[in-house]
């Protein structure tokens, strides 16, 4: 279906497998409510690279952060994940609940938008990181796990680490919180470090501090990096590649500066251009009328459609897939260009 | 004078008390003036006191010291029936959560309609006319009044907390962060709408936001604050385009190439032990033995500028200012299939 819209993605072959930190195949999450089924991600193909950051961009309801926790198995209790997951190797859909464990512990770490709230209030950190680090290698001893745990500090940026080790989650600011909440993922040794939002509650300077470090870990230890954001600014310059998703579903995907400068699907291009920093200081923004359906809607055709600039009649009736549309990107748009024919129909839901 | 600006602040200073007999100066001495019609963007990392400036402005926090003036009457003490008339009426504020700023057991009509009927404004067919006419103004159907707040998506929500805001004819809006909880295309509706309201009735703006885009995008002038004080405030270009004070180039930076980013080292220092000097010397690359013995107070650098730095304009900023460059429209072509549709439309 999506042939050749991701080379590692389309073999299914294990080998394929090994040079990504992540692979999302055709990936659906539903949630049954009294209402009715609400379809939160419809069909989301992507992968990420070993060594690659990657943000997942979209704004609220877009299922970004859903696709981060449907890798993790993180999702609510009675949501169904259908399709394939395989994280750092291993088919997370297919994984028992005690090996799920262990992934999470050690291999796949997740850092979450509100460092505050990732701390234990009444812990001390030294006590936090060490945890951390002894459940993700049990063989571990307390004092190397201490030792480990300072290190790490040191090595995100925290002032005088082993006072720090004693103190509460309270008596440090917001940005060395998120530090330490990263620290202690790092103390796991992960291959790959989930984000989800991970400066939004940050100052503007404590942001770009947070993004330097994350793109200093990448490049030293080779972590692969998934982040979830909305703020297409803040990882303009972090991500290697951007998927951008609508409604549930991938609608583009590429390398960050392609995507930014010359976006293939209308969505993108909207979006980019009702940012304030696209316009003259006073000018009018551009904005994108109407809002993306719900996830208890079925549009039969392409999501965007009801709000796209370029909507075309066949795009009412005909859901896009994503398709490669030029080396490296892949959109799922009928109208863009080298999209290709449209073969069938609406595809079933 | 005084009918140049609508308000004014001047040597505001707040504290609070902490237990233990210490004190905490959240804003230390900060003055500044509102003109009538414009938009001030009030920026600053959280703790630096902007949201205690506003509040102070507005009335909702008394100041421990310093003065302030609104439509050329002092309202530093002000109590009681005299407050009401003089500010509940000609200031309103916008908060950042509409969610939480909406009563969840009102219905929308009645959440306009409440500042009409504390001000005893007209009988209740009037009170009800005015509703639906903002609502019109706003953009929300009419039909909403008889809604919950949240039956409304978040853009609807902050239109109702703006309304609400404008519901007795004010002069000063005060925003605090009102888009920051709205996704990228509902706030680009929001920022509009604000801009049309500013135009159509004269308002004017303090307007607080951690988002240095959205700041230069709507500010006339912008007031930046670092630990409890006022470091720098002009017009939002110049300030932009060539920041005096260190900590504003900091800020600038943010919106140039990552090359020519400034990143500060470490924290903002607590307020409760604040530098004795400069507050941003802990943090300041230029930061001399001066700026940590003695806080530079606030001097004009320039026509309708003023900085507080012993150095200003010092740190020069690399690259180009400016927007980023809107992307070309996505390149399409019609499909090429043999669905019937499109054989029809040509």
């Amino acid at each position: 279906m999506s042939e050749g819209l991701l080379e590692t993605a389309a073999a299914p072959s294990p080998e394929g497998f090994r040079q990504d930190a992540l692979v999302m195949k055709d990936v659906r999450v539903t949630l049954p409510t009294g209402k009715g089924l609400l379809r939160i991600i419809r069909d989301a193909t992507f992968h990420v690279a070993k060594g690659e950051i990657v943000a997942l961009a979209g704004e609220s309801g877009s299922g970004k952060s859903t696709s981060i926790m449907a890798a993790l198995r993180l999702l609510p209790p009675g949501a169904r994940v259908d399709g394939t997951i395989i994280l750092d190797g291993q088919d997370v859909l297919a994984m028992p609940r005690r090996e799920l464990r262990g992934l999470r512990a050690k291999r796949a770490r997740l850092v979450f938008q509100d460092p505050w709230r990732s701390l234990h209030p009444m812990k001390r950190i030294g006590a936090q990181l060490v945890e951390s680090a002894r459940t993700a290698d049990p063989s571990l001893s307390r004092e190397a796990a201490r030792e480990l745990a300072e290190r790490m500090l040191a090595r995100v940026g925290i002032p005088e680490p082993a006072s720090r080790m004693d103190s509460y989650p309270h008596e440090v600011s917001g940005g060395q919180s998120q530090r330490i909440v990263i620290a202690m993922a790092l103390v796991a040794g992960p291959s790959v470090l989930f984000c989800d939002e991970p400066t939004t509650a940050l100052d503007v300077t404590t942001q770009a501090q947070i993004l330097e470090l994350l793109r200093e870990l990448n490049r030293e230890l080779g972590l692969s990096i998934v982040i979830a954001t909305h703020d297409l600014d803040v990882i303009s310059d972090l991500a290697d590649r951007l998927v951008v998703m609508y409604a549930g579903e991938v609608v583009e995907a590429g390398p960050t500066a392609e995507v930014l400068s010359r976006p293939r699907h209308p969505y993108t291009w909207s979006l980019l251009r009702s940012a304030p920093g696209s316009h003259e200081p006073g000018e009018r923004l551009h904005t994108i009328e109407g809002r993306p359906p719900g996830p208890a809607e079925s549009p039969a055709g392409c999501a965007f459609a009801a709000r796209c600039p370029s909507v075309h009649e066949v795009c009412l009736s005909t859901r896009p897939e994503p398709r490669p549309v030029a080396p490296g990107r892949s959109a799922a748009c009928l109208l863009t260009e080298g999209y290709g024919p449209i073969t069938a129909g609406a595809r079933d839901e | 004078m005084s009918e140049q600006h609508v308000a004014r602040a001047d040597g505001l200073v707040k504290e609070f008390r902490l237990g233990g007999g210490r004190t905490l100066r959240a804003v230390d001495g900060v003055s500044f003036e509102v003109r009538r019609g414009e938009t001030l963007g009030l920026v600053g990392e959280s703790g630096s006191g902007k949201t205690t400036v506003a509040r102070m402005l507005i009335r909702l926090e008394k100041p421990t010291a310093g003065r302030i003036d609104f439509e050329g009457r002092d309202i530093t003490a002000l109590r009681g029936s005299a407050l009401r008339t003089a500010v509940r009426r000609r200031m309103a504020m916008v908060f950042q959560n509409p969610s939480t700023s909406l009563n969840p057991y009102q219905r929308v009509g009645d959440v306009l309609a409440e500042p009409l009927r504390v001000h005893k404004a007209g009988d209740a067919a009037e009170r009800r006319r005015r509703v639906l006419e903002m609502m019109e103004q706003v953009g929300l159907d009419p039909a909403f009044a008889g809604r919950y707040p949240q039956e409304l998506s978040g853009g609807q929500r902050q239109r109702v907390g703006i309304a609400r805001a404008l519901m007795l004819d004010p002069s000063l809006i005060v925003a605090d962060e009102p888009t920051a909880s709205l996704d990228v295309s509902v706030q680009a509706q929001v920022v509009n709408l604000l801009q049309d309201l500013q135009r159509r009735r004269g308002l004017a703006y303090l307007f607080i936001t951690h988002d240095l885009a959205l700041v230069r995008h709507l500010s006339h002038r912008i007031a930046v604050m670092y630990l409890g004080r006022l470091v720098e405030i002009g017009p939002a270009a110049e300030l932009f385009a060539d920041p005096a004070h260190p900590y504003t180039a900091v800020l600038a930076s943010m919106q140039r190439d990552t090359e020519h980013r400034i990143l500060p080292t470490g924290d903002i220092p607590s307020p409760v032990d604040r530098p004795a000097g400069c507050g941003f010397s802990s943090r300041c690359p230029l930061a001399t033995a001066r700026c940590v013995e003695q806080a530079p107070p606030l001097v004009p650098v320039s026509d309708g500028r003023r900085v507080a730095c012993h150095f200003p304009g010092e740190l020069r900023l690399g690259g180009e200012p400016g927007h980023r460059a809107v992307p070309a429209p996505p390149p399409l072509a019609l499909p090429v299939t043999g669905l019937p549709t499109l054989k029809k439309g040509g």
